[in-house]
């Protein structure tokens, strides 16, 4: 029933982007607008979705998960996926500024402080992007 | 004085000498922008590989889809005023409600919606009578099944 990453119908170049927010209207919000700028989204409200989705060898690029995602929180799962998942970049949203600070150094360039323009995520994740693509190539 | 209701189009007489005057007005047409939009479908399962396997092949066949964990998120979709036009749901879910008790909410507030609710065999007696018989919708599935019943109740 699931579509393992390598078999025809996966898509293997559409960045992949799975967005954690136990908030479900901005979930929504937040990844149909990912959509529509042509990423493919996996969404969940939990540490443990995200953690199941990486664990099943699915191909996620980056997650954008908010601080407050339950039993797990977000730097909890941010340590990791930076422990475990090296090939997956991770952003942090967060409402509070001193969670923000918190974040800081569980993710490159800082937390996304709530609120903020769904543009600014799409900045963020081509930053990502070509931060690996030149380590790549180094 | 309606003179004729048909599909949203009302036919008025207000003229008072007796000359038929028509004015029609479209109130329930669709606008140019719902005529086109997707059809958009709630998917509930809090198992996420599940869930993905299924919004994935949906997505893919052209529909919108909107993702729940339980019936607490459904509900909230539903409050919020976005557009559904069909709900599928899981029964065993956490949370105070379960895919019965939200299929039943949702046809209480909601009337119109169509709601599938998914179930391995052992509680098809259960659900008999408590939700309508061509609302239920077995486990196993695959997602293709999912999608031809989806597509076969919208173009009904």
């Amino acid at each position: 029933m699931l579509t393992p990453p390598n078999e025809p119908g996966f898509d293997n170049t559409s960045p992949a982007i799975f967005v954690a927010d136990s908030d479900i209207l901005a979930r929504m919000v937040i990844a149909d607008y990912l959509r529509d700028c042509g990423y493919t989204v996996v969404e969940g409200a939990s540490a443990e979705d995200v953690l199941t989705v990486l664990n099943a060898a699915r191909k996620i690029d980056i997650v954008l998960a908010d601080i407050r995602l339950g039993k797990t929180d977000g730097f909890r799962l941010a340590r990791q996926i930076r422990k475990n998942f090296l090939k997956v970049d991770v952003i942090l949203t967060a409402g509070v500024a001193k969670a923000a600070e918190k974040a800081g150094d569980l993710c490159d360039d800082g937390p996304l402080e709530k609120p903020y323009q769904p543009q600014e995520i799409v900045r963020r994740i081509n930053l990502l992007r070509e931060r690996r693509r030149s380590a790549r190539k180094s | 004085m309606v003179l004729a209701r048909s599909h949203g189009v009302h036919v008025w007489n207000p003229s008072l000498s007796g000359e038929l005057l028509f004015i029609v007005s479209c109130d329930h047409l669709p606008t140019a922008g719902e005529a086109n939009r997707q059809r958009v479908v709630l998917v509930v399962e809090d198992e996420v590989l599940i869930r993905y396997a299924i919004t994935d092949h949906l997505r893919g066949a052209s529909y919108t889809v909107v993702e729940a964990r339980n019936a607490a998120e459904a509900t909230a979709v539903f409050v919020s005023g976005a557009p559904v036009d069909i709900v599928f749901t899981d029964v065993h879910m956490p949370g105070e409600m379960d895919g019965v008790m939200l299929a039943q909410w949702i046809n209480e507030h909601y009337p119109g919606i169509h709601v599938l609710v998914t179930s391995g065999r052992e509680n098809a007696a259960r659900l008999a009578g408590v939700i309508p018989g061509d609302s239920y919708f077995p486990k196993p599935y695959t997602p293709e099944e999912v999608e031809t019943r989806i597509r076969s109740l919208l173009d009904s």
